[in-house]
């Protein structure tokens, strides 16, 4: 009776072995680059794979999914000349600046899964009001309106696409690693949830917040003062700093909770945020869209 | 006893008899491979135009129809053209950079999935979050090589796609659409329908969307009865059908749009005259050109006499334009306009004609001046009662396009075959 089940046994493991046998483990969670060698975007999914999927595990998503959408928006996709000068500008404006400055590993680790971009907003007109980008679940970031924007208006850029790419991402990073309790305390009190979007840039940043909507909740607030200090020139941070300052020493509010990310990122994260600001404000200034746009100019 | 067994027995073998049956399948194959197969079988039908498709596009279940030219590669690049006034300004709009496809999602589905400058103007939200409430995904509810009908996945439209034969040019085909636009639609033309025993007047086929009223009633302001329609290069073609006529698609043939069960057609030339003078406050041009010799000599005539009253605009002096029209105190005159006084516009002055239906004919009777100074003028280029009388009788009216006699009809005197002349609105 013994040799039966012995024999059963043997039998079973070999039959589990041979079954994953056809299994190949690959460095990244996404399916293989097009198997399609004559499609119309051949090219272009195999750049995306080569430099978005392998080396940071990322779903650069250009074509749109309607049940991806919420349906009570109406949206349009973006167009294909447009996802490829953001992929481009992405990798140069963010992915390579962290690569610059972050520990080996740290994106790929780190980083979103999927990135989706939509050509249109998120428009409800009757509240007035528009969505540019989204955050799902640290795994998800939705940029839109990309095919309204003006690739050469850096400003523009860093409003619609870095900076909530800055912003979603830092997200992420609080929700692995907790944010400063102290950080909690500077604005208790004063974050108003929703009536952030009546206040001004000018009152936010008098009452020590970096935008009026860092003024909606702590967690908003921790984000945005990382992702305004790394595509903000010195300029307008000073100049922000210098309007802050007003009565109420908004100023030194907003230096004090930059100082408590800074460190934050430093301890937890091996991120240094004033080499994330150089080398951004670097880039910037330095636009070489040959550079950018020719295709594989990482090397990676 | 022996009875009892008898009977479970049989009752058992009846039992198992009813079980042995096994139900036999709808299908043939299973609800994945049927799903796949429509998959391919629609990928098949979308790039098998050679020349593309034609596409009958109602952004949404209240909007006119549009045309667009679409061509879904094997590749799964999609190159559309149009031109219309909403999306491209009436210029001609090519976009080959954007790509389609076909999934599966409670069925197939066409997504045009990355932004595409001709079809997607309709989905942009613009604004107000809305735009023009068109899709750009789509139930495929009919798919094969001649014909593939679509719904729009949010707002519900359908859409209506026909291969485009070799050899038509994106040019050539909007030539022709406009061409039939202006055949069928110029001057605000209202066309009638024949369905359910009844005669309908068809208005609005300028805007793509039609309001059906039947002739003899008032329109319903409430609850008015509209129908999206496209024009196409042979007709048009609409989003529903007519009433209780179930077919979408006209041709025009033989002066009609014709459908399989229903037909749409002109009234007769002479009440059609009457009709855009007495509703649409419209006038009638007369070519002072092109008409017979009668007509022209006397109009030469009163051109000569012109120049030698108005001497110092000798050159000019001339008849200008003779119009049929109705005035504002709703009498029926004939316009006269004449370049010849001092002042740099033209003098008109309008003399009264009886015109009225006779069957297919239209009779014209001149009554009298209008008023003094028509009256004057009349004394001072005795002439022009010449030409009034001249244009007195009963004509037979051709026109030149039959669904649209506003473009050009030509009169034809009853009893005077040598006299003519050519009327448009």
């Amino acid at each position: 009776m013994k040799k039966i089940y012995q024999i059963l046994f043997i039998g079973a493991v070999m039959v589990g072995l041979a079954s994953c046998k056809g299994d190949k483990f690959t460095e990244s969670i996404f399916i293989d680059p097009v198997e399609d060698k004559d499609a119309f975007t051949v090219e272009f999914d195999n750049w995306l794979y080569e430099h978005y999927t392998m080396p940071y595990n990322v779903d650069f998503r250009y074509r749109l999914d309607d049940n991806a959408t919420d349906p009570n928006y109406n949206v349009v996709p973006v167009s294909m000349g447009m996802a490829d000068t953001i992929a481009h500008l992405a990798l140069y404006l963010w992915y390579d600046v962290y690569d610059s400055v972050a520990p080996a590993g740290f994106l790929k680790e780190n980083g979103p899964r999927i990135i989706q971009l939509i050509g249109s907003a998120m428009i409800n007109a009757s509240q007035g009001t528009e969505k540019l980008g989204q955050a799902e679940g640290g795994i998800k970031i939705t940029l839109m309106k990309i095919n309204k924007m003006e690739t050469n208006n850096i400003e523009q850029l860093n409003e619609y696409i870095f900076k909530t790419m800055h912003h979603e991402f830092s997200h992420i990073l609080h929700q692995k690693k907790t944010m400063p309790k102290e950080f909690e305390q500077l604005s208790a009190g004063v974050y108003d949830p929703d009536g952030w979007q009546y206040t001004n840039e000018v009152e936010a940043w008098q009452k020590g917040f970096v935008s009026p909507y860092a003024g909606s909740q702590v967690r908003e607030d921790f984000v945005e003062t990382i992702a305004n200090y790394i595509v903000k020139p010195d300029a307008q941070w000073e100049h922000m700093l210098e309007v802050a300052a007003g009565e109420k020493d908004g100023d030194k509010l907003i230096i004090q909770k930059l100082d408590m990310c800074r460190s934050w990122l430093a301890e937890k994260w091996e991120l240094d945020l004033d080499a994330l600001h150089e080398e951004v404000q670097m880039r910037q200034n330095d636009m070489d869209w040959d550079k950018i746009m020719s295709l594989g100019f990482m090397n990676k | 006893m022996k009875a009892k067994y008898l009977f479970i027995a049989i009752a058992l073998t009846c039992a198992f008899c009813a079980c042995s049956r096994e139900e036999e399948s709808l299908f043939d194959k299973s609800a994945a491979q049927r799903a796949q197969e429509a998959l391919d079988n629609a990928n098949e039908v979308f790039s098998s135009a050679a020349n593309g498709w034609e596409m009958i596009y109602f952004a949404n279940p209240e909007s006119e129809g549009y045309n667009v030219l679409a061509r879904f590669e094997k590749n799964g690049r999609l190159i559309a053209t149009a031109k219309n006034s909403a999306t491209t300004g009436n210029q001609l709009l090519s976009d080959s950079s954007s790509t389609w496809a076909v999934k599966n999602d409670y069925g197939p589905i066409l997504t045009l999935d990355t932004y595409n400058k001709v079809l997607h103007a309709w989905a942009d939200p613009q604004e107000n979050g809305v735009g023009l409430a068109g899709d750009y995904e789509f139930l495929i509810l009919h798919a094969d090589p001649k014909f593939v009908k679509l719904k729009g996945k949010k707002y519900g439209a359908y859409y209506f796609l026909y291969p485009l034969e070799e050899g038509i040019t994106n040019e050539q085909y909007f030539d022709e659409v406009a061409a039939m636009q202006k055949q069928l639609f110029a001057n605000s033309n209202i066309l009638r329908l024949h369905a359910d025993g009844k005669e309908y007047m068809l208005h609005g086929g300028n805007s793509g969307i039609f309001s059906l009223t039947a002739v003899g009633e008032l329109p319903n302001e409430e609850e008015e009865d509209v129908y999206p329609f496209a024009t196409c290069r042979n007709g048009i073609h609409l989003l529903y059908s007519f009433l209780s006529l179930e077919e979408l698609q006209y041709e025009l043939k033989d002066g009609k749009l014709v459908g399989d069960k229903g037909s749409i057609e002109q009234i007769a030339p002479a009440a059609y005259v009457l009709q855009y003078i007495n509703f649409s406050s419209g006038s009638w041009s007369i070519d002072i050109t092109e008409t017979c010799d009668s007509i022209k000599n006397v109009i030469a005539t009163i051109d000569e006499k012109l120049k030698e009253v108005y001497t110092k605009n000798k050159k000019k002096a001339s008849v200008q334009s003779l119009r049929i029209k109705k005035t504002s105190s709703k009498k029926l005159v004939l316009e006269f306009s004449y370049y010849g006084s001092s002042s740099k516009a033209t003098t008109t002055m309008n003399y009264v004609f009886d015109v009225q239906a006779e069957g297919e004919a239209l009779k014209l009777a001149y009554v009298e001046p209008e008023d003094e100074n028509a009256q004057l003028t009349l004394d001072a280029f005795p002439s022009i009662g010449d030409l009034l009388k001249t244009l007195t009788g009963t004509y037979k009216l051709t026109p030149v396009q039959p669904l649209n006699p506003s473009l050009g009809l030509r009169l034809d005197n009853s009893s005077n075959s040598l006299l003519w002349f050519n009327m448009a609105k």
